[in-house]
């Protein structure tokens, strides 16, 4: 019984990893990574609403009716990302102004509404909430180890702290764009290679099978082209 | 009235239950933000008038600061023993991913006597904000007249600045900021007096 | 940015120096999700700038007139909202009176709800303080800009399905690699709009 519930906590961290396993949040993941301690405020703000949201949805799920989940699912998971945004505001004002327009963006962010659709949905309290736990804690993990890679070529420190700076010239590219698209890549890439050592299938494309518009991607992506896929 | 019950009947599950549950959901959760409103909004406010108010009483030793206004420009004057010891402008100039906003101080004779960034977030972090570091910003002090940007070794030149490695942009952001306070100061203020 | 800047600044701006895309890292499901065939990608980031020109028009009026000052804490909400039922309405006024268009563009409308981009742009009007006509052509900038990262990034991955990539690299490892490549290519326009 209490392996079960280890396993809703757990399933995030590694096996479903929301970033690297099931590819979902991609902007913020890309976007505020160019210092490990962003990672952390991001990772930390979208646990916090994922965790709530979670909660939320899985005591309302017998009351909300099937046919606008979506939009009060919607509603909900903006209001809590609101109420984390003044929170933050209020009380750590400098982790606002790094992450800006990124913290009320965490509302559009999938993982949230794939959690929410996927899992909360479907279960009861206590998972939803591990769920939302361990899938928040597995963000917040590869957004720091991504920060971490990024300050430490891009700024030869880490968390702040001046490191290599000093001796080697930083590769400031490391923290612009191009960076992040490029760090991401090998990170995927460095998680593709132990999936498949360990008989996993490697992630080959977007995070489809949880993303949750996929019905409408998929329309789009049959429809137009003459796909090779035998389905 | 039979019809009115069937009525209720047939649509009771399909559209007065989901339109009753999502008015719900949108009353509750505006409720629940303005309480956290309410709750975080003085912290808010503080924070912003914090920042300002604590960067030029850190940069000026000064008893009081009293806002002032001539020619549609708005300026800080800052008084000791009750005689103006310096001048504060605030502005803003563009930067590399938006607005870059600088304080900047003179003495009374109009050179600068300190600068500070009040907000670069929108530039490159770890290029463009490290226009926030002392390292680059102190540079401005003790500076009089307009300023230049080189890329390097300014040292000994008087109005020039050596700018940020690899961040020329930002750089020439916060001096553009600079140089419209230098001019704002020479509209508002008679140099050598004090502020009529 | 200042009611000074000039509208075709804020245009260059918002397709070349923030593009969404590439250097602000919005939109990026549909940047590498739809991104296989040119033409999906066009007609993707046409429904795109379509429901961002029109977001915009709605939300700024509604933040200007009725949010502020003492409701700002709802705009997150309200945008998301108003944003949703944009793109339903959006559907079904092609679909009655545009047919042509709703054919071509209607399948994609039911992405763009949850898309970042768009209530990205709305946000940034706000923060970056632009009059209602900048934001219309920021909002319209941004994307043609969403549109010229999907043009050329689709143009790279047509080229790339029958490139031989190494092993490790395999779906989408190299998909960020080359993105990576073609937003290196939009650094150079750093500082043009200024």
């Amino acid at each position: 019984m209490k392996n079960k519930y280890l396993g809703y906590f757990t399933n995030g961290l590694i096996k479903e990893n929301p970033v690297l396993r099931l590819v979902l949040g991609t902007c913020p993941t890309l976007a505020i990574t160019t210092a490990a301690i962003n990672g952390i405020g991001m990772g930390l703000s979208a646990t916090m609403v994922l965790v709530c949201s979670n909660l939320a949805i899985s005591l309302l799920r017998n009351i909300i009716p099937d046919k606008v989940r979506i939009p009060a699912y919607i509603t909900i998971i903006a209001g809590f990302v609101s109420v984390v945004q003044m929170l933050v505001k209020a009380f750590l004002p400098s982790v606002d102004s790094a992450l800006g327009i990124y913290l009320p963006l965490i509302v559009v962010n999938c993982i949230i509404l794939a959690r929410a659709e996927m899992f909360a949905s479907k279960n009861s309290v206590l998972p939803s909430v591990l769920d939302g736990l361990g899938m928040g804690i597995g963000f917040t993990a590869v957004l720091t180890l991504m920060g971490m890679i990024r300050e430490f070529l891009g700024a030869g420190s880490l968390f702040g702290i001046t490191v290599t700076a000093n001796h080697i010239s930083p590769m400031i590219i490391f923290l612009l764009p191009p960076g992040g698209f490029f760090v991401f890549g090998m990170l995927v890439a460095a998680s593709n290679a132990i999936a498949k050592k360990n008989g996993k299938k490697a992630v080959e494309h977007l995070g489809c099978e949880s993303c949750p518009s996929r019905a409408a991607c998929e329309k789009i992506t049959e429809n137009k082209e003459e796909s090779s896929n035998e389905q | 009235m039979h019809k009115i019950v069937d009525f209720f009947k047939k649509y009771s599950q399909d559209i007065f239950k989901p339109v009753i549950v999502l008015l719900c959901i949108c009353i509750i959760i505006p409720l629940a933000l303005s309480v956290t409103n309410y709750i975080t909004k003085d912290a808010i406010a503080s924070n912003s008038e914090k920042s300002r108010n604590e960067t030029m009483a850190r940069l000026v030793d000064a008893d009081s600061f009293e806002e002032a206004s001539q020619d549609e420009i708005t300026f800080y004057a800052a008084y000791k023993d009750e005689s103006a010891v310096a001048f504060i402008y605030i502005n803003q100039a563009k930067g590399y991913g938006g607005d870059v906003e600088v304080m900047t101080v003179f003495d009374t004779d109009g050179s600068i006597k300190a600068v500070d960034i009040l907000d670069a977030s929108n530039e490159t972090p770890g290029l463009g904000q490290n226009v926030t570091k002392e390292s680059f910003y102190s540079q401005y002090s003790g500076k009089k007249g307009e300023i230049s940007v080189v890329k390097n070794g300014a040292d000994g030149e008087a109005n020039e600045i050596n700018a940020v490695t690899g961040a020329t942009i930002s750089s020439k952001a916060v001096t553009n900021a600079v140089n419209e306070a230098v001019e704002q100061f020479n509209k508002t203020q008679t140099v050598g007096g004090e502020a009529e | 940015m200042n009611s000074s800047t000039t509208i075709a600044s804020i245009l260059l701006a918002a397709i070349l120096t923030n593009n969404m895309v590439l250097s602000k890292f919005l939109g990026i499901c549909p940047f590498l999700g739809v991104s296989k065939k040119t033409g999906t990608a066009f007609s993707m980031s046409v429904a795109v700038t379509l429901v961002m020109v029109v977001s915009t028009a709605v939300t700024y009026p509604i933040y200007t007139y009725i949010l502020y000052p003492e409701y700002t804490y709802l705009e997150t909400i309200v945008f998301i909202l108003v944003i949703a039922a944009i793109v339903q309405l959006i559907e079904i006024v092609l679909k009655k009176y545009i047919k042509p268009i709703y054919n071509a563009l209607g399948i994609y409308l039911p992405l763009i709800t949850t898309n970042c981009a768009v209530l990205g742009i709305t946000m940034l009007n706000i923060t970056n303080e632009l009059s209602f006509v900048q934001s219309l052509f920021n909002a319209l900038g941004a994307g043609l800009g969403f549109m010229l990262a999907m043009l050329l990034f689709s143009g790279v991955r047509e080229k790339m399905e029958t490139a031989d990539i190494p092993e490790f690299l395999k779906g989408l490892p190299i998909t960020l690699v080359a993105a990576a490549i073609v937003s290196l290519s939009f650094l150079g326009f750093a500082g043009i709009g200024g």
